[in-house]
């Protein structure tokens, strides 16, 4: 079986300052890996590297059978388009409203987007902000907006970067509803965050990021009971 | 020497403002074939900004510029009486020339400020990461619906400008000169001013572009500030007055 996302002895060198050094890592269909980091650690530009927004300074990332620094522009946005992801901060189209930046995500009109988007709204309790333009959200509606349009396209991999950053009082509801869309669906996930405890409720493979080496460690080692 | 130095990133520049207006064009007309209804709708949210907000002060200036080349005009008359070439003249270079040039500036200050400073503000909020994350193309969707709201404004500003020069034009020529409306008028809108208009029209169109071109440029250069945005703001208000100048001088020079 093919990896989903790839990363061959990856480093990246910026303003002569290496901030990732020789990663490797590979994310299988079904396999969910979070990647632990303390703020500034890199996992910012290990997603940029991961969807091919950055090329790598050494290495080779490949993301859905395409090699992300090699293949054209074009080759590109198809690979990305598998994928479901949420940045950290604001990534929505400020001047569209929540069903816009949702619709944008998933390229297609008509009746089954419409039900399909509707039914992303009301699982993220977004049914109310449906029309209100993305700029005028609340940080936790922005979040919720943000993870909405990850899952629009039915993606066969999520990479979420802090995705309850924000969530606050629905913190819980919401990493219940994104637990119910990924793991029984044995959809692929990688998670970029500082929250150890998070990382092992939600990932079956844990790796830390230090100093620009990814280090592996077991799931048990932060939080005994680990779920799937 | 200096200006040399300057030279291979001035091609850039340039080569770059082409390739993003080429892209906008492309994928704008690509996703208006697809029947992207959010194409529809940032066109619904670009017409205003582009075509007729920019009419409220481009009116009045365009008035008081045919004003100001009136009174000239109107001058010259009181002490030649030629009215045939003067009048003749005066439509022509209206038209040709003042028109497309005040329209090209508004432009200028409207478009070029505009683009770069909604790009910069878009990386800021990585809105462009976000695009490209999505999978689509940004090029497309943040510059595509301005240009085509741009293009679709040149032949309404050109026209409702042209407007209002020659009323602005017509008031100092009867006051000074005792030129009646009719007379003017005939001059105003015979062959060969239309003729004019049209050639107005072509230099508005490139006018417009270059102004684009520039705003798309200045636009995607890295923004790592919010202090950074009004800089590139301002980098494109210059390079575009110095860009829509050097072209309308080149035209003249080659009419």
């Amino acid at each position: 079986m093919s990896a989903l996302l790839a990363f061959d002895h990856v480093s990246l060198v910026i303003g002569g300052a290496r901030l990732l050094d020789q990663i490797d890592l590979a994310l299988e269909p079904g396999e969910r890996i979070a990647i632990i980091g303390e703020s500034g650690a890199g996992k910012g530009w290990l997603l940029k590297l991961a969807l091919g927004l950055v090329a790598p300074s050494s290495g080779t990332v490949m993301l859905m059978d395409t090699l992300l620094d090699q293949g054209s522009a074009d080759a590109r946005r198809l690979a990305r388009a598998r994928c479901g992801v949420a940045m950290q901060g604001a990534s929505l189209l400020g001047d569209l409203s929540v069903e816009e930046n949702m619709r944008l995500a998933l390229g297609s009109a008509g009746p089954r987007a419409a039900r399909r988007i509707d039914r992303l709204l009301l699982e993220f309790a977004l049914e109310q902000a449906a029309a209100t333009r993305a700029d005028a959200l609340s940080v936790g509606e922005r979040r919720r907006t943000e993870l909405a349009r990850a899952f629009v396209r039915d993606p066969e991999l999520l990479i979420l970067d802090e995705p309850f950053e924000g969530a606050f009082a629905r913190g819980d509801a919401l990493e219940a509803q994104v637990r119910r869309r990924i793991v029984p669906q044995k959809r692929a996930l990688l998670l970029l965050t500082q929250d150890e405890a998070l990382a092992a409720r939600l990932c079956n493979r844990l790796y830390r990021l230090e100093r620009g080496r990814l280090l592996q460690q077991a799931a048990a080692e932060t939080v005994p009971a680990a779920t799937s | 020497m200096d200006t040399l130095k300057g030279l291979p990133k001035l091609l850039a520049a340039i080569g770059a403002g082409l390739w993003l207006t080429l892209r906008a064009a492309s994928g704008m007309a690509r996703r208006t074939l697809a029947g992207d209804a959010l194409a529809q709708r940032q066109m619904a949210q670009a017409l205003p900004v582009h075509v007729w907000r920019p009419l409220r002060t481009l009116l009045p200036l365009a008035a008081l510029a045919g004003a100001i080349a009136g009174t000239g005009a109107a001058r010259l008359l009181a002490l030649y009486n030629a009215q045939i070439p003067v009048l003749t003249a005066l439509a022509a270079i209206l038209l040709r020339d003042i028109a497309p040039l005040l329209v090209g500036l508004f432009a200028c200050g409207s478009v070029s400020v505009a683009l770069a400073a909604r790009l910069g503000a878009m990386a800021l909020n990585r809105e462009i990461d976000a695009l490209e994350a999505l999978g689509r193309d940004p090029v497309a969707h943040a510059l595509g619906p301005s240009l085509a709201a741009v293009l679709l404004s040149i032949p309404i500003h050109i026209s409702l400008a042209a407007v209002a020069a020659v009323i602005g034009c017509g008031v100092p020529l009867g006051l000074i000169a005792n030129v009646a409306w009719p007379l003017w008028a005939g001059y105003a809108l015979s062959h060969d001013a239309a003729q004019a208009l049209l050639t107005g029209m072509g230099k508005l169109l490139l006018y417009a572009l270059i102004a684009f071109a520039v705003g798309s440029a200045v636009g995607a250069k890295p923004v790592r500030s919010p202090a950074d945005i009004g800089r590139r703001a301002i980098t494109a208000f210059t390079a575009g007055l110095l860009g829509i100048f050097a072209a309308a001088a080149i035209w003249t020079g080659l009419a």
